[in-house]
């Protein structure tokens, strides 16, 4: 029987022993997992003074206002301006006065018998010789180097010889009358007394006459005779009378000319209302002279740049012969070379010399001229010395400004900008006529600047207008709209007196747009929707595994701004009604503007099975945040923003089953 | 005096453990320093080679001998098996985590396998000749990480350093044992009366040869969190190599007295070093997260953290190394009625303290064994038979630990043997 009982126990041992009982689909357990005050982050400083690259921003101290500062340069020149448009002129210089050469004189002589024809018997006689009436005696005289003059100056010497055989002497005339211009009385001269064998001379000034080569005398008068004494009377006593011509220049003559030389000048304006040179380097143009000879001799021609001088500093000329009744081109090349013009024209000095046949006479006036074409071409400046008021295009300035303004800026009302424009490297005074414009997904908006700057003045635009103005708008308006873009363009004028410029110089624009982040709020909210990525894991997660969960953190406010944050979860775009959290940003004191004291706060976000279980069932979210009203705000690099003390605190169910995806189809 | 025995019962058997066995008699008794004989001495005493039992025979030769065993000293298959779900995940209410938890002991979750193997072993007079091959290896996980995963993480300090080593060896082991005093009477307390028939020392002198070893020198992973952050810190290094040899000693002491007790004492591994000369590795991995305390989310923090990045992972060569073997010690006590014989073991054992209490039964060659030990804070059922025909020998013993039966077992351990002698 023990035996039995033994080997019983025995079997029932061994059958205990050796049977195990496995299930068919082993699942792990499940179960519920606390978690209590875990610190979720880290103690952080969110102090803007770090946050802003300081390449963006600009502090002028650790308390100061931070200020978007955009300052940059661009540069223009005045190459396309530094030039004289071509140009096209003519210019003829009078001959003036003219040499005529008129050097051989004229003379007769009046016979005895024709003084006294009834005495004719007493030739080659000594005889008394009574008083006498004469009976005009005309004689007359022609001049072989000219056909008639207008005298300019000069005229001629009259000679009379008394070879009569005693003393002329009484009331006897002589009158010098042109012939060829009927019978025009030139001169009357009074023959008192003339010895026998002198010659009484008289200069006749034919200034202002016009006399032709047909000249007469006319003898007339009272003669007194021998005044009783017996004289000899020769046979070929007469009274001789000649005409001698006397540096005779005249205005128009027909006459033989003799060599000579004339000293004519012209002239071309290079420049221009808005560039009067004083001096100049010219990079390059020329000058081409068409010269024509319309006189009935052929000329010689030195043409001289008074003001242009080559590299060796002399002034540049040509020669240059022209055959009568022809015409002849030359041209001066100006590249490299400099002008003098102290403001005044560019002038030509013609040396013209007159070769005119000997034995031929020739037509000739005092207004003759010489007749020369100049073709100027665009002659451009290496560099210039003069007075300046040039108009030119301003550089355009682009600058971006809110490359992408986030919409939550639209409340935000900037109180101040600051946008300068001055120039560097400049000689000049300015007039600006620009226009800032503003741009922003299309919309326009612009300011019209016209205002005069002298040489080291700005253009200053602030809240206060132009330079201070009070005009408006402002500057302040325009950034207002958050532009992205914000373009300089138009035009504007340099001026100066005495101002040297070469093309290669640069005219520096130096430009800021200080953007000091002070501004107000007013009803400032905006919201951010989209929809809710959540893997089907997580709502599964959160659905089934998450009980409830709870985060604490303390905040303390050191920025300008305060407001509230919420958290609204939805099943659909238009139901995103679920309040799931709202954090409030506690408000900080501030003076000015700036913040003296900060906001503190603990919150504590307590999260509920139905609210996981809404968030599970959301597919869309949105934030709420709303700004408090402020009249004044203003950033500095120390302000701040404190997050500490975060823990997060909850309740989880541990299903490994589910997180090894057992439980799903996985994630979606 | 029932009283007495009672306590004295219960007070061994909470000291009672099971020693990893050699064969499986010694299996099911649960050690046999104080016992063995023979051929068997080898391996447990040096000393009882100068014992020679009534009919023992001279010359002992085992053709082998070999035990091996799996387990944790956690959990069964059915305390398992209780929170499997079967196509449904069961939930854990506060009472079943803390059932749980109740079940993984403070010193954490622990895995052994051991394995022992010996062939050749033989005895003859007060010599012996044996050659051993053990494996042996375990592995830890603290308690905390499971405390932590079913209830609660909070403002703690965690340590969830993970322990482990593992080696393989074989002894060549000569072994020698000499009675130096017989008929002593001690005057001492308790001993007046009792006359020891004889008193022996022994001495194994072993080389061994090493076959592999493993080690986790630091296995450091700690988890602080505080108001003031997060601080975790991962620091591992690993020793291993694949070959080595050394020189080993044991030295042990017996003792019998006229009315049979029989006292073993043995100090295992007393000189035993072995210089690991080949594929010598050191294997390091750690894990910075600086000194500062992290949080969970934000820059830089852990759920940024790329363990790339912060972790290091080399595996450097090295060159030889010595490592001494464990120092064992054993003691045991055993009171042969005859037919029936009473046997209490206690040891410290790779570092780790074991006790048995134990008995056999004689029916004939028919000798049946059973025991109760406690080890890797279980209770250990040991049972094993043996045949013992005088010049053939054979025993099967079989060690549960924690229940009876296969789904209440947390390890299960098999041991047997077969010698033969003239």
């Amino acid at each position: 029987m023990k035996r039995l009982i033994v080997f019983l126990m025995f079997a029932l041992l061994t059958f205990f022993y050796c049977t195990l009982d496995f299930p068919k689909d082993p699942k792990a357990p499940k179960w519920d997992i606390e978690i209590e005050k875990i610190p979720l982050l880290k103690a952080d400083t969110l102090r803007l003074g770090d946050q802003l690259n300081p390449k963006d921003f600009t502090r002028n101290g650790a308390d100061s206002i931070i200020s978007i500062d955009i300052h940059d340069e661009t540069q223009f020149d005045l190459k396309d301006n530094l030039k004289a448009p071509a140009q096209h002129k003519s210019f003829s210089d009078q001959l003036g006065g003219i040499k005529v050469n008129v050097t051989q004189s004229v003379e007769t002589e009046i016979g005895f018998t024709e003084i006294y024809p009834e005495l004719s018997s007493l030739l080659g006689t000594n005889a008394v010789v009574p008083e006498t009436q004469i009976t005009p005696v005309e004689k007359g005289l022609e001049f072989a180097d000219f056909e008639s003059m207008v005298v300019k100056s000069g005229g001629v010497t009259l000679e009379l010889t008394n070879q009569l055989g005693f003393t002329l002497e009484g009331d006897v005339k002589l009158d010098l009358i042109d012939e060829g211009r009927g019978n025009n009385l030139i001169l009357t001269v009074n023959l008192e007394r003339v010895e026998n064998g002198q010659t009484a001379t008289h200069y006749v000034d034919l200034s202002g006459k016009i006399i032709s080569n047909q000249l007469k005398v006319i003898l007339y008068g009272t003669l007194n005779g021998s005044n009783g004494q017996e004289v000899e009377i020769l046979i070929n006593s007469a009274l001789l009378v000649k005409i001698i011509p006397e540096n005779i220049v005249v205005n128009e003559a027909t006459a033989r000319l003799p060599k000579q030389d004339f000293d004519l000048s012209g002239s071309a304006d290079v420049n221009l209302d808005s560039l009067r040179i004083r001096q100049a380097k010219i990079e390059s143009g020329f000058i081409n002279l068409k010269i024509f000879n319309d006189f009935d001799f052929g000329i010689d021609l030195k043409i001289s740049t008074q003001n242009i001088l080559d590299n060796n500093n002399n002034q540049m000329s040509q020669t240059i012969s022209i055959t009568d009744h022809s015409e002849k081109e030359i041209t001066f090349i100006l590249d490299n070379t400099t002008i003098d013009l102290d403001n005044k024209n560019l002038n030509f000095d013609v040396e013209m010399t007159i070769s005119p046949e000997s034995d031929r006479m020739y037509s000739i006036k005092s207004t003759d001229s010489l007749t020369i074409e100049i073709d100027v071409s665009e002659i451009r400046f290496e560099s210039v010395t003069g007075d300046f008021d040039l108009g030119t295009q301003f550089p355009e300035i682009h600058e971006t400004i809110f490359e992408d303004a986030p919409e939550e800026l639209e409340n935000f009302v900037f109180h101040d900008v600051i946008l300068t424009v001055g120039f560097i490297n400049s000689p000049f005074d300015f007039k600006l006529d620009v226009n800032i414009t503003a741009m922003k997904d299309g919309i326009i908006k612009k300011l019209p600047i016209v205002t005069s700057l002298s040489q080291n003045d700005s253009l200053l635009l602030s809240r206060d207008g132009i330079n201070n103005n009070h005009s408006t708008p402002t500057i302040v308006d325009l950034i207002n709209m958050l532009p992205q873009e914000i373009k300089i363009d138009g035009d504007v004028r340099v001026k100066g007196e005495n101002v040297t410029f070469s093309k290669n110089d640069q005219i520096g624009v130096r430009y800021g747009i200080d953007f000091p982040l002070i501004f107000s709020t007013s009803e400032a909210a905006f919201s951010h929707a989209d929809s809710l990525k959540i893997e089907t894991g997580m709502r599964d997660f959160l659905k089934d595994n998450t009980m409830s969960a709870g985060i604490s953190l303390s905040i303390e406010n050191g920025l300008p701004i305060s407001g509230a944050l919420s958290l609204l979860v939805g099943p659909d775009s238009t139901n995103i009604s679920s309040n799931i959290l709202t954090i409030n940003l506690p408000k900080p004191t501030l003076i000015n503007g700036v913040v003296t004291t900060p906001g503190a706060t603990t919150i504590n976000i307590e999260l509920d099975k139905p609210r996981f279980l809404v968030i599970a069932n959301a597919n869309f979210y949105q934030f709420d945040v709303s700004i408090d009203d402020i009249s004044e705000a203003a950033i500095t690099a120390t302000n701040y923003l404190v997050i500490h003390d975060v823990f997060i605190s909850g309740s989880f169910l541990f299903d490994p089953a589910g997180m090894s995806g057992e439980n799903n189809g996985g994630n979606n | 005096m029932k009283i007495k025995i009672i306590l004295i019962l219960q007070l061994m058997f909470c000291l009672s453990f099971e020693m990893y066995a050699q064969s499986g008699a010694s299996l099911g008794i649960g050690g046999f320093t104080a016992e063995s004989r023979g051929v068997e001495a080898v391996f447990w005493n040096p000393a009882n080679l100068a014992f020679v039992e009534k009919g023992q025979p001279k010359f002992q030769a085992t053709l082998f001998s070999l035990a091996a065993g799996i387990g944790n000293n956690s959990f069964s298959f059915n305390s398992l098996n209780k929170y499997i779900g079967d196509g449904e995940s069961i939930y854990l209410t506060e009472k079943d985590k803390e059932d749980i938890l109740q079940r993984i002991s403070k010193h954490g979750l622990k895995f052994d396998v051991v394995g022992k193997v010996s062939l050749l072993s033989f005895s003859v007079k007060n010599f012996g000749f044996g050659i051993e091959a053990k494996g042996y290896g375990d592995f830890s996980i603290p308690k905390d990480v499971y405390r932590n995963i079913l209830f609660k993480l909070g403002h703690e300090t965690y340590d969830y350093s993970v322990k482990g080593h593992g080696f393989g060896l074989t002894k060549f082991k000569l072994s020698y044992g000499k009675t130096f005093l017989e008929d002593v009477i001690f005057e001492a307390p308790l001993l007046r009366n009792t006359i020891f028939r004889g008193i022996s020392a022994g001495i194994s002198l072993s080389y061994l040869l090493g076959t592999g070893f493993a080690e986790i020198e630091k296995g450091s992973a700690q988890l602080a969190i505080s108001e003031n952050g997060i601080l975790p810190m991962v620091n591992y290094r690993a020793k291993i190599a694949s070959m080595g040899s050394g020189l080993g000693m044991d030295i042990g002491f017996g003792a019998y007295t006229d009315s049979n007790w029989k006292i073993g004492m043995v100090f295992e591994n007393v000189l035993a070093r072995i210089n690991w000369n080949r594929d010598t590795k050191m294997a390091k991995y750690a894990a910075d997260f600086g000194n500062d305390p992290l949080f969970i989310l934000g820059d830089g923090q852990l759920s940024e953290i790329d363990m790339d990045e912060v972790s290091t992972d080399t595996t450097l060569s090295l060159g030889s190394f010595s490592k001494s073997l464990p120092f064992n010690f054993r003691m045991g006590l055993a009171k042969d009625f005859g037919k029936y014989l009473v046997n209490f073991e206690l040891a410290n054992e790779n570092h780790k303290f074991a006790s048995s209490l134990g008995g056999r039964i004689k029916f004939g060659f028919f000798n049946w064994y059973a025991s109760l030990g406690y080890l890797m804070d279980n209770v250990n059922w040991n049972t094993a038979f043996s045949l013992d025909f005088k010049y053939f020998y054979f025993d099967l013993g079989i060690s549960s630990r924690g229940g009876l039966t296969l789904g209440t077992s947390k390890a299960l351990f098999l041991g047997t043997s077969m010698r033969f002698g003239f």
